[in-house]
């Protein structure tokens, strides 16, 4: 079984859903799989004699049909390399997985600052500011001229007698 | 729900208005073209089909809400020969559906008996009138008399709105109003905008309110939207039953008017028209209809025949600075964007900050909440295509919640009898005088004068200090102090003379100390993790949570107790229904205790005069015995009784040795007479006074790392949130829960490698 094989240097985060795979380092229309090959864990005998081997991401053609990591790569003889894969499951299905409806419990956009935030970077202090309210009251016994006393002397007596 | 085309047709049944509409068919509106044979119709007596409407309006909505004024209520006449009536009922739903309706001609002639006339009562069982009722329904169908087809009215008119588009209507609110409570007969219709710039004034008298329609067809280079045309007579038209007794009825074309200006507030259909609901002839008493939720808004019943009860009437509102935000409100429980601005309707985008956008809760129902500029594109509805993408389920009815919020706190005028007490207000230098005059007495009274003068009134006297209940100084100016006249000051029997004092009869008061508003520090949660501590003078301080006051205003007001001097400070928050109200206390003591000191004054008096007295006494019978006694020993001595006259002489001598030692204590005890002296109350409540007397909120705030940057944050850890969305509508870094993996075929080890990936976080 032969199959379609094309190798990328990708540099996004392993865990974007939809990587940019740049552009394609090498593509193999004969590959063969390894006897017995995983669907999900493949390794892939190629034809490649290069001197740096850069390519990080590869993918395969029918019946797979997968985007796949290259985690290693064993140097067999003859210029062949044997690729051990792992598959991307996120950017494979990315179309899928965009179509989905999921709960977001932490997002970058759009920014929602209403939930309480465990994991903000909030230090041990606390700053403290006052605002100052007017008042009613006053110590004073006068208006400060001395002209205008204050009659803030309540005298309390008993009865109401002549 | 997408409309039943089974009954209302599809698209190609419908009329497009607007001429010709937008290009885009989705964004026009259209109308139902009525072909009589062509649908189910829907059967006299039943529920008409509510797959016409695309939301509900709530609660809070005048429809929901609707006003049965009766004039025969209308007890006296007022001094314009009319008045003032109250609602005699009021049909209160929890929701209501509705829709749009056009009809060319919305009524016949001048009354409108949507109901019926007589006792006629549309079940098909029980109808005596021969006169058959013309009420119009949104149906495919017309209705009138149901036992005589040929006089159903205008069936090729009625004209229900079948289907528009939210994002592409905008609703211009419009007020009609006049100059004066009887004029409502040359009413001024001005946009909210225009009357509330300019005409408050002169046009006080609001009788309604109305939106228009304005749509964007697409055609037109210099304005992006214009009035909806083709529309001639375009109402509300709830599609719910009345709740009235005996009647059954529907409320379908209950405010059609000759009119494209869409009634939504005041009177039914207008002000002039006559909406009779109940009674067979006009004489009888009227039943009018009145959209007005607020108690602003009265029912006139106008003068003319009032006591015959023929009267007729109209609803209004005087404005104040209420009706612009109860319009508002009124227009948000349709869900669709709105202003108050002829120029945002024909030019704004829809996030205009000056547009304006209904908001539909989880059930699409309407409740006066609206969003303004760029959040008016989150609103579901603006999502949609048409209505046609709504699924609103208008079986749904939540439940009424009877009970009436936002009521602020008020404060009681509060005073006690104050027959056993009376009070005076002193300046520092009065005190002083009344200080001096406690004691003067004292200095200036001759112990003979007060012996000379033995009316019956001096016999009957008191203490003057033991009249003293307290002295008390109060910290304030003379503008929290409300005394009167002056007077002088009576302690009991004594009138203390020559001390500056003011009658002083308030028992307590409250005043303000002023509001201020809690400004969020960061606008987000963290807002929540403040504490805040109210400093209030002379009670203490109080903590305020923040989930309460933040963004919110504060307000401390303090209730004086002038005849204990105990003050409590309440601390008000304006809460999210707009009444002010206490949530939270302190008490304590504003006053400072002045101790008094003087002379017991009737004491003094009375050991004077009784020292005295008992001296003259003394002297007076010491002369007299001293001579008896001299007398009888002689007279002893002469008879020759040696051992009776001896005894008596020394009995004798003892009693003036005697009497003249009493004599020498009396002496003694009246220029030794003690000064009874007395101190009232101790020096109390100073150090209050020294701490500063202006409340004041701390506020403490917690502290974000010096290191820390936003969009990192969110680029490598994101922003906590909690919403179910289609997970290609967002950007960036995701952690996402919950996600529905159907519709693709992958491996079930696939399929959970991507959940297990999507919930530890990705970058989408």
């Amino acid at each position: 079984m032969a199959l379609t094989l094309t190798l990328y240097n990708v540099t996004d985060n392993p865990k974007t859903v939809s990587k940019a795979l740049g552009d394609a380092v090498h593509t193999f229309n004969d590959v063969q799989p390894t006897d017995p090959c995983d669907l999900l864990n493949p390794s892939f005998i190629i034809n490649y004699d290069v001197g740096n081997f850069s390519a990080n991401y590869c993918i395969v053609g029918a019946p797979f049909n997968r985007n796949y990591f290259i985690t290693d790569v064993e140097i067999l003889t003859g210029g062949r390399k044997k690729l051990i894969c792992s598959v991307d499951a996120l950017t494979t299905y990315a179309a899928e997985i965009k179509n989905c409806v999921g709960t977001f419990t932490r997002s970058e956009n759009p920014k929602d600052y209403n939930i309480r935030d465990s994991k903000f970077p909030l230090t041990g202090d606390m700053k403290s500011k006052a605002l100052l309210f007017g008042t009613i009251f006053t110590a004073d016994n006068d208006d400060g001229e001395g002209l205008n006393p204050y009659h803030n002397y309540i005298l309390t007596v008993v009865g109401g007698g002549t | 729900m997408a409309i039943n085309e089974d009954i209302y047709g599809g698209v190609e049944d419908w009329d497009v208005y607007c001429n010709g509409g937008n290009p885009n068919p989705e964004l026009q509106v259209y109308c139902l073209r009525n072909y009589l044979s062509q649908h189910t119709q829907t059967p006299i007596g039943s529920p008409i089909d509510k797959s016409l409407a695309c939301s509900g309006l709530g609660v809070e909505s005048v429809f929901s809400d609707i006003k049965w004024y009766y004039t025969g209520d209308l007890a006296t006449a007022g001094a314009d020969g009319g008045g003032d009536v109250t609602p005699s009922w009021t049909d209160r739903r929890g929701v209501t559906n509705w829709c749009f309706g056009d009809s060319h001609k919305a009524y016949s002639g001048s009354a409108i008996d949507y109901n019926q006339q007589g006792d006629v009562i549309i079940d098909g069982d029980e109808e005596v009138s021969s006169t058959p009722p013309s009420f119009y329904r949104y149906a495919p169908e017309p209705a009138a008399d149901p036992y005589t087809p040929s006089l159903w009215v205008n069936p090729s008119n009625i004209k229900p709105i079948t289907q528009f588009s939210h994002k592409n209507l905008v609703a211009l609110i419009y007020v009609d109003v006049a100059d004066t409570l009887g004029n409502y007969l040359t009413q001024h219709t001005f946009t909210l905008k225009e009357y509330i710039d300019s005409y408050t004034t002169t046009y006080p008298y609001i009788y309604g309110v109305s939106i228009r329609l304005f749509i964007d067809n697409g055609n037109s280079s210099t304005i992006q939207r214009m009035t909806v045309t083709s529309i001639n007579s375009c109402a509300v038209a709830p599609l719910d039953y009345v709740n009235l007794p005996r009647i059954k009825s529907y409320m379908y074309n209950l405010v059609a008017y000759q009119s494209d200006y869409i009634k939504i507030m005041g009177g039914f259909p207008s002000q002039t028209g006559v909406f009779k609901v109940r009674g067979s002839t006009s004489a009888n008493n009227k039943t009018y209809i009145g959209a007005c939720v607020t108690d602003a808004w009265k029912f006139h019943v106008t003068s003319g025949n009032v006591l015959s009860q023929e009267s007729q009437g109209y609803v209004y509102r005087e404005y104040d600075e209420t009706f612009k935000e109860e319009v508002f409100k009124q227009v948000a429980c349709f869900g669709l964007l709105f202003t108050d601005d002829v120029n945002i309707a024909r030019y704004a985008e829809i996030t205009d900050e000056n547009m304006y956008c209904g908001i539909l809760d989880e059930h699409l129902i309407g409740h006066g909440l609206y969003s303004h500029g760029e959040d008016n594109a989150e609103n579901e509805q603006i999502k949609w295509k048409n209505s046609n993408d709504s699924t609103y389920d208008p079986s749904y009815e939540p439940r009424i919640d009877p009970n009436i919020y936002g009521i602020s706190t008020s404060f009681n005028a509060v005073s006690v009898a104050d027959g056993t007490l009376k009070r005076y207000a002193l300046d520092a230098a009065g005190m002083a005088e009344l200080g001096e005059h406690l004691w003067e007495i004292i200095d200036t009274t001759e112990p003979d004068a007060l012996i000379q003068n033995q009316t019956l009134t001096n016999f009957l006297t008191n203490n003057p200090l033991d009249c003293i209940v307290s002295v008390k100084r109060f910290p304030f100016s003379d503008t929290y102090i409300p005394y009167g006249s002056q007077t002088t000051i009576n302690m009991g029997k004594v009138t203390v003379p020559n001390t500056t004092a003011y009658e002083f009869n308030v028992d307590a008061q409250t005043h303000s100390c002023g509001r201020r508003f809690v400004f969020p520090i960061f606008n987000d949660w963290r807002d929540y993790l403040c504490e805040y501590t109210l400093v209030l003078p002379f009670c203490g301080s109080v903590s305020l949570p923040p989930e309460i006051v933040v963004g919110k205003w504060v307000e401390i007001i303090y209730s004086i107790d002038f005849i204990t001097g105990t003050c409590t400070a309440w601390v008000l928050c304006e809460l999210d229904d707009g009444s002010d109200v206490v949530i939270d206390s302190a008490c304590g003591n504003c006053t400072i205790d002045i101790p008094v000191s003087g002379v017991q004054m009737a004491d003094l008096t009375a050991q004077i005069y009784n020292a005295n007295e008992n001296l003259k006494a003394m002297k007076f019978n010491n002369i007299i015995d001293g001579v008896k006694g001299g007398v009888s020993f002689v007279e002893k001595v002469a008879s020759g009784d040696n051992v009776g006259a001896f005894t008596t002489g020394l009995g004798l001598g003892q009693h003036i040795v005697n009497s003249i030692h009493n004599q020498s204590t009396a002496e003694w005890n009246m220029n030794n007479t003690q000064v009874p002296l007395k101190m009232i109350g101790a020096s109390t409540g100073l150090n209050s006074f020294q701490h500063e007397l202006n409340p004041r909120l701390i506020v403490y705030y917690p502290v974000t790392v010096s290191g820390y940057k936003e969009n990192l944050y969110a680029s490598t850890v994101g922003f906590q949130c909690c919403e179910t969305a289609v997970i290609g509508t967002r950007t960036g870094y995701a952690e996402i829960n919950n996600v529905d993996l159907s519709g693709f075929s992958a491996t079930a080890t696939e399929k959970s490698m991507i959940q297990s990936l999507l919930a530890g976080g990705v970058w989408l």
